[in-house]
C-alpha cells in the first residue's frame, strides 16, 4: 500500500494530523504541475494555480483506492482529474452567472480556447472515450498530452514507451479525435 | 471461497499500441504509413496495400482529418489556459486604450475596465474582447448607424471597435461604475424597485422603437450608479456577435432567456418582455436578508420588511410577461410598463389571469382553507372533466381538451396544493383520476412521444403521493414501486436520444433508489442512483436536472454512509465527498433560479455532512454543518410561511441537531430542541393523519428526547416518551407490513425502553420488551 493510501486511509478513519500529511504529501506535486503550467511567465500571480489545485485536490481525495505507484503514475492520475474537472465544468458551465471566482474565470477562458480551436470538451471526451475502446493506449497518449501536459518524452517515459512510438499513435489519436469532432 | 473484494489494477502499465480487433490493427498501421508518405503517393501505397473497400474508406477519411487537423490539440488544456487567462493581458494596450483589470467574463469574451492613454483627463471605458472573428467587426461597422440610434440616458453607449495587433475584435462602451440591479434593490422599497424597474422598461422601449432586441437582458447587465440611475449594457452585441458564430443559445445566459430562445426559434420583442418579466420577478421577491433575520421576528424591522411572495395583481403582471407563448405575453414594453404604472397608481390592470387551473390554484393559494378548498378543487375538476368529455364530441378536439386538463390537474394543481397540510390523500385522488383519462389516451397514441412521456411523468407522481420516502405520502411502497416501474418502462420505450426521456428515466431509477433505501436494500438502491447519476450526466444541463443530480448525489452519500455494511468495499467512497459534490452542484445553480428548494437542497447535504460527521465524532464540524442546515431551513420557512414542507424541515433539522448534541453530552441542548421540534412536528401530523412521514417524525423526535432524559437519568420521563414512540411505530408497521426500515426504528425503540427499564430495576419489563425485540429482529432479518 503507498504511503497516500494509507494516509487516505488513517484520515478517513479519522486519525488527528493525516490529512495535514495527506495534504503535504499530495499537494505539492499537484502545485508543481499547475505552477509549472501557469507560472512561467509571471510572477506574483498564484491565486489560479491554487485554485485548480484545490479542485485537483479535493477529486484526488475521491479517488482514494487508486495506488500511486510512482511519480510519473502519479501525473497521469493527475491528467485524468483534470480531464474529469474539465467536462464537469463544461457541462455546468452554461448555469454560470457572473463569472465569480477564480477558477470558473480559469477555465472558462480555456474552454473558450478550446471553442476557438472548433472542438467542444464535452465532445472530446466523448471521443477520447470511443477511441479508448479500441486504442487505449493511444487515448492514454492523449490524456498525458492534452490534460495532463506532458511533452513527448515525459509522456514516453510514463507510459514505459519510445518517444518514436509515442509520436506515430499521437498522430493517429490526433487524426481520430479531428474526425470525431467535425460535423 | 471468497477472497475479498480487489482493487483494480492502474491501466496505464499494461497498455500496448495493438488492439484486438484485427481491423483496426489493419487501420492502424496502414495509416500511420500512410500519413508518413507524400500526399500524393497515398493513393498508389494503399492500392497495393489495402484490397478491402471499408478499411480502405476508413484510413482515407483518417488521413484526410489528419491533412486538416492543423494545431488541433498541440496546446495542452494547461497552455489554453495559461494563453487565456485574463489577468495576462492587464497593461496590455488596445488602440488608444490601456487595460486595467478585467471586470468579468462571459460567453462573448472578457470585459476590461481601460482608461485613454492620450487623454489628458482620465477617461474610463469598458472594453470588451469578443470571441467571433474579424467579421464581428465588419458586421459592427455595418450596425453602427443603427446602434448609434440608441442614445439614450438609460443605454451604455457604444463607443467603438476595432481589432487588436493580434487580430482579436474588441468594442469600446460607456464603462458604468455601478451595482447590478438585483444588488442593488436590497434597500429599496417595492415602490422604488417598480420605478426603477420603469427606467429600465424605458430603455428596452427606446431601442424595440429603433428595432433593436437586446435579446440578452439579465440582471448583470442592468447596472445601476451610485446616484440611482440605470444604465443598459451590451445593447445590440447578443445580436452582432449571435450572426457570426453557430447559434445565438450558445452566447446568452439561460437562466434570463425566454422559451422561444432556448428553442433557437426566432428572437423577436416578445423575447425581451420575457426577460424583463424574469427580472421583475427576481426584482419582486429579494427581501432584505440583513433586515429580515428571523431571530429578530418581533422587532419593528422585521414587520417592515416586503412580502417574499408575490401576490395579486404584481402576480399577473409577471405571470402575463412570462407566458410561454409570445403571443400570449404583454405585446409590448410599453404595454408591460404601463401596467406596472396601473398598479402604482392603484388602478385596475389589463393582464387578466386566463386558466381555470390558475385561477383554482390562485384560490387555494389565497384561501388557506387546507382540506376543504382541495376537495372543492377536486369537485370542480370532475365536473370538468365530465363536461369536456360530453361537450367535446369531434374526436381530436377531445383529446386535446382531455390530455391538457389531464396535464393541468397532474402538473400544476397537484403541485399548487402539494404543500398544503392535510393533502396527501386528496393528492392521490387527483392524480388517480387524471392518471385515468391519461392512461386511456396514451393507449389510443402510443407512438406519441410526447404523451407517452406525459404519462410516464404522471406515474412518477401517483408513486410519489403513493409512497415517495422523505416527502408526504401514502406509506405505500408497493403501489409507489409498482408506478416507478411502469414510468420507467414508458420512457424506455420511447427513442433513447430524447432528452425528456432521459430526465423521467433518471427520475424513475432514483425514485425507485429513495424507496430502496427506506428497505434498507442499500446496493440496490446505490445501483439505482448511480444509473440515475450516468443517464443525467449524458445529456444537456438543466436547472432542473442539476437539482436532481444534487439530489442523487446526496443518496448516493447516503447509500455510502448508512449503507457502509452492505455496499462491496470496491465500490465504497468517502460518503462525505458525495455530499460535498451536491453542495457544489447546488452552488451553481443561480439564486434567481428557486431560492427556495437551492437553500433547501443544500441544507438537505447540510444535514447529511453533520450527522456524517457526528458518527465520525469530529463533533465541532458536525455541529457547524448542522447549525448550516437549521438556519437555510429558518429561512426557508420564513420565505414560504404557508409550506408545511418547510415547517416539517426545520422541526427535523432541530431533531437532527439533537441527534449530534445527545453523541457529544449536550443534553440541555438536545431537551431544548426536541421540545421546540414536537410541538411543530405534532401539528403537522394531527393536520395530516395520513401522511406516514409526519408519523416517523415524530416518533424519532420523541425518541431523541427520550434518550435525552436517560442521560438525565429523568427514567419515568423517559419512559413516557419511549411509550409514545412505541405506540407511533406499531401504526406504522400495520400499516405498511412490507417496510424493513419500521421493524428496525422498532428495534431500535425497543432498546431504548430496555435501558429505560433496566436502569429503574424492573426486571419482568426488560425480559419481556427483550422477547418482543427478538421477534422484530427476525422479522428484519427475513
Amino acid at each position: 500500500m503507498s504511503e497516500v493510501t494509507q494516509l487516505l486511509r488513517d484520515w478517513s478513519e479519522g486519525r488527528e494530523g493525516a490529512r495535514n500529511e495527506l495534504l503535504d504529501l499530495v499537494y505539492e506535486p499537484l502545485r508543481l504541475i499547475a505552477e509549472r503550467h501557469l507560472h512561467r511567465e509571471r510572477q506574483g500571480h498564484t491565486l489560479q494555480p491554487t485554485a485548480l489545485v484545490h479542485e485537483l485536490y479535493l477529486r484526488f481525495v475521491d479517488q482514494r483506492r487508486v495506488d500511486w505507484r510512482d511519480r510519473t503514475h502519479f501525473f497521469a492520475v493527475a491528467a485524468q482529474v483534470m480531464r474529469r474537472i474539465l467536462v464537469d465544468y463544461a457541462r455546468r458551465r452554461n448555469s454560470e452567472k457572473r463569472g465569480g471566482s477564480m477558477l470558473p474565470i480559469t477555465l472558462t477562458a480555456a474552454l473558450d480556447a478550446a471553442a476557438e480551436e472548433n472542438f467542444d470538451v464535452v465532445a472530446l471526451d466523448l471521443a477520447l472515450e470511443n477511441l479508448a475502446a479500441i486504442f487505449p493506449q493511444q487515448a492514454k497518449i492523449v490524456e498525458l498530452r492534452f490534460y495532463g501536459g506532458l511533452t513527448l518524452d515525459e509522456t514516453a517515459e510514463a507510459l514505459g514507451i519510445s518517444a518514436a512510438t509515442v509520436s506515430r499513435e499521437w498522430t493517429m489519436a490526433r487524426a481520430w479525435l479531428r474526425r470525431a469532432l467535425t460535423p | 471461497m471468497d477472497d475479498g473484494p480487489r482493487v483494480a489494477a492502474p491501466r496505464t502499465h499494461s497498455l500496448n499500441a495493438m488492439t484486438a480487433d484485427p481491423f483496426w490493427n489493419n487501420v492502424r498501421s496502414l495509416f500511420q504509413t500512410a500519413a508518413e508518405l507524400p500526399r500524393d503517393r497515398r493513393a498508389e501505397f494503399l492500392d497495393r496495400e489495402c484490397r478491402d473497400a471499408a478499411m480502405r474508406a476508413e484510413v482515407e477519411s483518417l488521413l484526410e482529418a489528419h491533412d486538416n487537423a492543423g494545431t488541433f490539440l498541440e496546446k495542452s488544456i494547461w497552455d489554453l489556459i495559461d494563453a487565456n487567462d485574463p489577468h495576462r493581458l492587464a497593461g496590455t494596450a488596445i488602440g488608444p486604450y490601456r487595460l486595467v483589470r478585467p471586470l468579468g467574463h462571459g460567453g462573448m469574451g472578457t470585459v476590461f475596465l481601460a482608461v485613454r492613454a492620450d487623454a489628458d483627463f482620465d477617461q474610463r471605458v469598458a472594453i470588451k474582447l469578443v470571441r467571433g472573428g474579424t467579421e464581428l467587426i465588419a458586421r459592427f461597422r455595418q450596425e453602427r448607424q443603427i446602434l448609434a440610434a440608441l442614445e439614450h440616458p438609460n443605454i451604455a453607449r457604444l463607443i467603438d471597435g476595432g481589432t487588436t495587433a493580434d487580430g482579436l475584435p474588441y468594442l469600446v462602451m460607456e464603462y458604468v461604475d455601478g451595482s447590478p440591479i438585483d444588488e442593488y434593490v436590497r434597500e429599496l422599497s417595492l415602490e422604488e424597485r417598480l420605478r426603477l424597474f420603469l427606467q429600465l422598461c424605458d430603455a428596452v422601449q427606446h431601442a424595440h422603437r429603433s428595432l433593436v432586441i437586446h435579446r440578452d437582458l439579465k440582471p448583470g447587465n442592468v447596472l445601476v450608479t451610485r446616484g440611482g440611475t440605470l444604465k443598459l449594457l451590451d445593447f445590440g452585441i447578443a445580436k452582432l456577435t449571435s450572426q457570426v458564430s453557430e447559434t445565438s443559445t450558445r452566447l446568452m445566459t439561460p437562466e434570463y432567456a425566454s422559451p422561444e430562445q432556448l428553442a433557437g426559434l426566432p428572437v423577436t420583442t416578445a423575447s425581451d418582455v420575457y426577460s424583463l418579466g424574469l427580472i421583475l420577478r427576481e426584482l419582486l421577491v429579494y427581501d432584505k436578508l440583513s433586515a429580515c433575520r428571523p431571530g429578530l421576528s418581533l422587532s419593528p424591522t422585521w414587520r417592515a420588511c416586503p412580502t417574499p411572495k408575490l401576490r395579486g395583481d404584481l402576480e399577473t403582471i409577471v405571470s402575463t410577461a412570462l407566458a410561454h407563448e409570445p403571443a400570449r405575453r404583454y405585446a409590448s414594453v410599453e404595454k408591460f410598463a404601463d401596467d406596472i404604472r396601473n398598479y402604482l397608481a392603484g388602478r385596475p390592470i389589463a393582464a387578466r389571469p386566463a386558466t381555470f387551473v390558475y385561477r383554482s390554484s390562485k384560490f387555494v393559494r389565497r384561501n388557506k382553507l387546507g382540506v376543504a378548498a382541495v376537495i372543492a378543487i377536486i369537485a370542480i375538476t370532475t365536473i370538468a372533466f365530465i363536461a369536456t368529455l360530453q361537450q367535446k364530441r369531434v374526436a381530436e378536439r377531445r383529446f386535446d381538451e382531455v390530455r391538457s386538463l389531464a396535464h393541468s390537474v397532474v402538473f400544476e394543481l397537484h403541485d399548487a396544493i402539494a404543500t398544503l397540510p392535510g393533502s396527501t390523500a386528496a393528492r392521490a385522488l387527483l392524480v388517480k383520476r387524471a392518471l385515468v383519462y391519461l392512461d386511456h389516451l396514451a393507449e389510443e397514441a402510443s407512438d406519441n412521444t410526447p404523451l407517452q412521456l406525459e404519462l410516464a411523468r404522471a406515474y412518477l407522481k401517483i408513486g410519489d403521493v403513493q409512497g415517495l420516502p422523505y416527502s408526504a405520502n401514502l406509506g405505500d411502497s408497493t403501489g409507489a414501486m409498482r408506478s416507478y416501474r411502469k414510468a420507467l418502462s414508458i420512457a424506455q420505450g420511447v427513442p433513447a436520444d430524447d432528452g425528456d426521456a432521459s430526465l423521467i428515466l433518471a427520475d424513475a431509477h432514483d425514485h425507485i433508489g429513495f424507496v430502496e433505501e427506506r428497505a434498507l436494500h442499500w446496493p440496490v438502491a446505490l445501483r439505482e442512483h448511480q444509473a440515475a447519476l450516468a443517464i443525467r450526466s449524458k445529456i444537456a444541463h438543466s436547472i432542473e436536472g442539476d437539482f436532481a443530480q444534487a439530489r442523487t448525489l446526496v443518496s448516493i452519500g447516503d447509500c455510502m454512509y448508512v449503507g457502509e455494511n452492505q455496499i462491496p468495499a470496491v465500490q465504497l467512497t468517502p460518503a462525505h465527498g458525495w455530499y460535498e459534490r451536491s453542495l457544489q452542484v447546488l452552488a451553481h445553480i443561480p439564486p434567481s433560479a428557486d431560492r427556495l428548494r437551492v437553500l433547501h437542497d443544500s441544507s438537505r447535504a447540510n444535514q447529511r455532512l453533520g450527522s456524517f460527521w457526528t458518527y465520525r465524532h469530529d463533533l465541532k464540524r458536525a455541529l457547524q454543518y448542522h447549525d448550516a442546515a437549521l438556519t437555510g431551513l429558518e429561512e426557508c420557512m420564513r420565505l414560504a410561511p404557508d409550506d408545511a414542507t418547510a415547517r416539517r424541515n426545520y422541526a427535523d433539522q432541530l431533531v437532527m441537531k439533537a441527534t449530534a448534541q445527545n453523541t457529544y453530552g449536550d443534553i440541555d441542548g438536545v431537551i431544548e430542541g426536541t421540545q421546540r421540534a414536537l410541538p411543530i412536528l405534532d401539528a403537522l401530523a394531527a393536520a395530516d393523519p395520513k401522511n406516514s412521514e409526519a408519523q416517523h417524525d415524530l416518533a424519532f423526535a420523541h425518541e431523541q428526547l427520550a434518550l435525552g432524559l436517560i442521560r438525565k437519568e429523568r427514567w419515568s420521563d423517559a419512559r413516557a416518551q419511549a411509550e409514545q414512540v412505541l405506540a407511533i411505530r406499531q401504526k406504522l408497521i400495520a400499516a405498511d407490513p412490507n417496510n424493513r426500515e419500521d421493524r428496525r426504528d422498532m428495534m431500535r425503540t425497543y432498546g431504548v425502553l430496555i435501558a429505560i427499564e433496566k436502569a429503574a430495576g424492573n426486571e419482568s419489563a426488560v425480559a419481556e420488551l427483550e422477547a418482543k425485540s427478538k421477534t422484530i429482529s427476525r422479522e428484519v432479518a427475513r
